[in-house]
């Protein structure tokens, strides 16, 4: 991993503090915590619109804020775009002249603004005022112009957080044609799971101001401290249902429909999945949607059976149970969770190490995932 | 009607407007200024800048106006230190009639600017940055634009102030016709004249007609300013 971008933080507001030390790679890494965690201080301290107390921040070899040097480079040198959550068009310009306002200061352009206007669908709309713009066509023009000042990277805090869910679904393709079209890393701030599963490669996980997970997204986001994290604060859900994310790819279409998808548990098959054969794809499994049986099954109308053995097992209130399942396979396999009732784990007598086989009922694509924040 | 103005009346309405212009045009950038640190900074004894500012607004304008006789007359302290250092005499000049018009709209055009200056979002000059632009940029693409509203309010409050001032300006700069004696110290004299009636009423035609055309300047151009902002009529 090329470090694009290297971190180490630390800055002092009354009784926060935040204490970041990170290197991040090309791809889109995920900033994803509770609110309140520090994610929004620290792209702003990137970008330059808030000062570190102290340490080191380097963009592609090249020192942004150094308190050793007592460097802080102005947002304006800094090469970065930005993508706020309430967009920050200009008012009193039109949608043309947003996108043109940024300075490249020489840098070459990721794309000829025609191509730009194309790809984010704003062609209609250039003559306009901000004003007369829905939420989500707002933030394709940000996103435009953001790309238009040729940025060595992107910082994009919640640009769907403001959004309803018809618009984060408009905005989200956009947002997944970044990442395939321009190279540009990007820094994506996130409190929503779903977002942050579709989009990231990687994950920064924040907690209190400090980097409390990182890594690849199917290991971080599958575990379920990290779940709980974020998810434990909604609506008072003092047990999320636990999610396994896991990264596959599409082998076949079969004539009856059907997909074959290879995974790190062997081959799945699963109907109606949008992909093409040869397509890496990222699913992910609700732990309702497994069942366990303690006996290799037969007979039955689930085609996926994953063989392994009982890990731990977590209590989810009264009467349910999160069961950690470790399928066989080399070191590193993915784990998955299943969650059963009490009633199911006294009678099959479940326990840790005994085999097991999980029934997958339903197996989502992340592509597919809706962004309505994992419930 | 211009045209039948006789040469007293014309001379009293263009110094008016000279004295007005000028007043708004010296306090302008200091009003910026002021209004920007009052909107955009906080710091100790900024309530007395706040104070001191508006000062003019409340105090009687002759009691204004006979400070600055006593310190920029040319005995004064700063009176007579612009005179010895850069030859420049306020009192009994026209210049000093604007500087007046200066101070006394001076509150009302801090008052319009900085309300319009808080109403910036701070937001859009951090995304100006984050896009390339350089403090000068932005002040020019995106400040001034979002605060035009707020400086022609400013402005034309500031003159409209300016064309009625009468109490400062005439214990300053007294009451000298062709150099300080703009339209409401013309009526004045006027009216202490005797058979100076209709000449009396003349001016008070003069000063409403102005006065109207001075409001409704400023509420086409701050309709303007509105569309062109939003891109909304309203």
């Amino acid at each position: 991993m090329t470090a694009y971008l290297s971190l180490a933080i630390k800055r002092k507001v009354g009784s926060f503090a935040l204490t970041v030390d990170a290197e991040i790679g090309d791809g889109i890494t995920g900033i994803i915590g509770p609110s309140g965690a520090g994610k929004t201080m620290l792209i702003n301290t990137v970008a330059g619109l808030v000062r570190p107390d102290s340490g080191k921040i380097v963009l592609n070899g090249k020192a942004l804020f150094d308190s050793t040097t007592k460097t802080n480079l102005a947002p304006e040198k800094r090469d970065l775009g930005l993508v706020f959550q309430d967009a920050r068009l200009f008012p009193h310009m039109s949608v043309q002249s947003n996108l043109t306002y940024a300075r490249r200061n020489d840098r070459p352009p990721l794309a000829a603004i025609n191509e730009i206007v194309e790809l984010l669908n704003l062609s209609h709309l250039l003559k306009r005022r901000p004003h007369h713009l829905s939420g989500g066509e707002k933030q394709r023009v940000a996103i435009g112009r953001a790309l238009l000042s040729a940025p060595v990277a992107l910082l994009m805090d919640e640009p769907l957080a403001n959004l309803d869910l018809a618009r984060r679904r408009e905005v989200m393709p956009f947002l997944e044609m970044l990442r395939e079209r321009f190279k540009v890393p990007i820094l994506y701030v996130s409190h929503n799971l779903d977002e942050t599963i579709r989009l990231a490669d990687r994950v920064l996980v924040m907690d209190h101001g400090e980097v409390v997970a990182e890594g690849a997204v199917e290991n971080v986001l599958s575990r379920i401290d990290v779940q709980s994290l974020i998810l434990g604060g909604l609506a008072g859900d003092r047990h999320p249902e636990p999610v396994t994310i896991v990264s596959a790819t599409i082998r076949a279409r079969h004539d009856d429909g059907l997909y074959d998808i290879d995974t790190p548990w062997g081959t799945l098959t699963a109907p109606e999945i949008s992909g093409a054969p040869g397509q890496h794809i990222r699913l992910r499994l609700h732990a309702h949607d497994i069942v366990l049986a303690s006996a290799a099954p037969d007979g039955l109308s689930i085609r996926n059976v994953i063989a392994g053995e009982v890990g731990t097992m977590t209590e989810a209130g009264p009467a349910q149970i999160d069961v950690l399942v470790r399928p066989f396979g080399p070191d590193g396999t993915p784990t998955l969770w299943a969650r059963v009732t009490r009633r199911a784990v006294e009678e099959m007598n479940l326990q840790p190490g005994m085999p097991i086989w999980a029934l997958l009922k339903a197996v989502v694509l992340a592509s597919d995932i809706d962004l309505d924040g994992l419930r | 009607m211009i045209s039948d103005l006789t040469p007293a009346e014309w001379i009293a309405l263009s110094l008016s407007l000279k004295v007005a212009l000028t007043g708004v045009i010296v306090s302008l950038p200091f009003g910026f200024g002021i209004a920007w640190i009052l909107a955009r900074t906080s710091f100790p004894g900024k309530i007395l800048i706040d104070g001191l500012v508006h000062l003019p607004l409340v105090v009687p304008p002759v009691a204004t106006g006979y400070i600055l006789l006593v310190s920029f007359g040319t005995n004064g302290p700063i009176g007579s230190w612009l005179l010895s250092q850069f030859d420049i005499r306020l009192v009994f000049t026209w210049q000093g009639a604007a500087f007046v018009a200066a101070i006394m709209g001076f509150p009302l055009m801090v008052r319009a600017l900085r309300l319009s200056i808080e109403a910036i979002d701070t937001g859009l000059i951090q995304a100006a940055r984050s896009l390339g632009a350089s403090p000068t940029r932005v002040f020019v693409t995106i400040i001034l634009p979002l605060v035009s509203p707020g400086l022609i309010a400013g402005c034309l409050l500031a003159f409209s102030r300016a064309l009625g001032e009468f109490g400062a300006t005439i214990a300053f700069v007294g009451n000298i016709p062709g150099e300080t004696q703009t339209l409401p110290l013309a009526l004045y004299s006027a009216l202490q004249t005797p058979g100076g009636e209709q000449m009396g009423y003349r001016l008070v035609m003069l000063s409403v007609i102005l006065a109207i055309v001075t409001l409704a300047a400023s509420e086409l151009l701050s309709r303007a300013m509105h569309r062109r902002l939003t891109g909304q009529t309203s």
